[in-house]
């Protein structure tokens, strides 16, 4: 929890210096690739996030990997920062935070779409549609597939599930004969 | 014990002689024998006699009787203790020998007393002596000390009876003088009122007692009457605890019998409960089951066009909440 006050914190900071020069945007982007980075080498994350390593040589490390990238000089410094303050290893975390605080500013809204088979495109984007309408935002859908759901869907935006999977009716039957309704 | 070793027989009291005037006939239980021999001296406290034995004298316990040389006294089953068994001489061309024998007498009834005296006077009489001489050894024993004082003459009277006689009338005389000045000093200091009173006193200690007696009597009826009040309560109090433990035993009765009842009802309630508890489980795996099978076939069976179906009407039910 204290973890997470802390990285919301620093996410703070950085959208509010985006805000004043207009590139949060774009430090919400370069926040991404380099989270996307760490994800991909495991072994650069490991170390430059594992104290034991003098922080001389890790910012090093660090450093060699930001020349080389089209990062903005706040984001390099910001990244330098959570490397002195030791965390760097929350980078994901803070990242996530940054991108829904990101989407408030925009007026965007992330919906998780989970489907027991691939969604068809047009299908998708009359779901977009129906979301928007209904949350009066625009709507990021984040696909993925899960077989065990039978048939159907399941959507989730924030606090807000929509269920409308073949298993959530079988448990939903299942519930109302137990219940004795249908008896 | 030798006869040697015998105490030497002094006896108190004056012996009378006799000479072929009485018999004794010493007769031993433990033995048997009875020996019989010729009473040589007599008094009241004891006697000797002597005998002829060829045997082992026997000086066990032994009973005395004695009887006069005219057979017309016996006097039979005296008590004695043998204090003296002496030899007197020896037959020649034997081993039989003449002892002497002194007994002591035992101790005597009043009666026993009286008719040995009877016997020392016949044998006095019959010796040719004076009557009187019976009736002094009678005083004697009863004054122990003058017998005393006359035993120190020693058989120096027995030969004297006159003077013996006129021993005896001044006795006789003193005894009586003895006997008026009694009298008259009883007289005097007023026994007859003395014990006038004394009657009195008596009677009155007997009205008292009576008195007390009836009291006692009215005391003991009284006890008795609160024994029979105490009966009766004592019956009262057990028939007031037998009524009691009776309604006690009732009252735990129907407890116990209101307890079965609850317990019972408890139980078929339980029954219920766990008869419905079962039939819901087996209702709820049943269910179970069926929704497993359920999922099982529509895994089975359900194709692309159920799905872009079932996301038809998802996508409507949202636009609907719109």
């Amino acid at each position: 929890l204290r973890g997470s006050k802390v990285t919301k914190r620093y996410a703070k900071a950085l959208l509010g210096l985006g805000q004043e020069d207009g590139r949060f945007e774009e430090y919400g982007k370069d926040l991404k690739d380099f989270t996307e980075f760490c994800s991909n080498n495991e072994e650069f994350r490991n170390v430059i996030a594992n104290q034991v390593f003098p922080v001389e040589d890790r910012k090093a490390i660090l450093k060699t990997v930001m020349v080389k990238s089209h990062f903005s000089d706040t984001v390099k410094h910001f990244l330098s920062l959570l490397l002195d303050k030791n965390r760097i290893g929350a980078i994901e975390e803070i990242t996530r935070h940054y991108e829904r605080l990101t989407d408030e500013i925009s007026n965007i809204a992330r919906a998780e779409i989970i489907t027991a088979k691939p969604l068809k495109e047009e299908a998708q984007k009359k779901l977009v549609n129906a979301l928007e309408d209904l949350t009066s935002k625009t709507i990021r859908a984040e696909l993925s597939e899960d077989s065990g759901l039978i048939g159907g869907m399941i959507v989730k935006i924030g606090d807000l599930v929509l269920n409308g999977s073949v298993k959530a009716q079988l448990e939903g039957l299942k519930e109302s004969l137990k219940r004795g309704e249908y008896s | 014990m030798e006869v040697s070793d015998l105490p030497t027989e002094r006896r108190k009291h004056r012996r009378l002689q006799l000479k072929g005037d009485g018999v004794a006939l010493l007769r031993t239980p433990s033995s048997h024998k009875t020996i019989v021999g010729e009473i040589m001296d007599i008094s009241v406290d004891g006697v000797s006699f002597r005998y002829i034995s060829g045997e082992e004298p026997d000086h066990g316990p032994s009973e005395l009787s004695l009887v006069s040389a005219d057979h017309s006294f016996y006097l039979g089953s005296l008590p004695i203790r043998t204090v003296s068994d002496l030899e007197m001489a020896k037959i020649p061309f034997g081993s039989v020998s003449t002892r002497r024998r002194g007994l002591k007498f035992g101790k005597m009834g009043l009666l026993g007393m009286l008719i040995l005296f009877l016997y020392v006077a016949i044998s006095l009489c019959n010796n040719g002596s004076s009557t009187a001489y019976a009736a002094e050894q009678a005083v004697s024993h009863e004054s122990s000390a003058e017998t005393v004082n006359e035993g120190g003459h020693g058989n120096s009277q027995g030969a004297d009876r006159k003077g013996d006689l006129l021993d005896l009338l001044y006795r006789f005389m003193n005894f009586a003088l003895l006997v008026i000045i009694l009298g008259w000093g009883m007289k005097k200091a007023g026994v007859k009122n003395l014990l006038a009173s004394r009657v009195k006193d008596i009677r009155q200690k007997l009205d008292e007692l009576k008195s007390e007696k009836a009291a006692f009597e009215s005391k003991y009826r009284d006890i008795e009457e609160r024994l029979r009040a105490f009966e009766e309560e004592k019956k009262r109090i057990i028939e007031e605890y037998k009524s009691e433990g009776q309604a006690e035993k009732d009252k735990i009765v129907a407890e116990a019998k209101a307890r079965v009842k609850q317990i019972i009802d408890q139980a078929e309630l339980i029954i219920q409960q766990e008869m419905q508890s079962a039939r819901d489980r087996l209702k709820q795996e049943v269910v179970d089951l069926a929704a497993e099978k359920a999922q099982d076939i529509l895994s089975k069976r359900i194709t692309d066009d159920d799905q872009d179906k079932l996301v038809d009407e998802f996508i409507e039910r949202v636009g609907k909440l719109h």
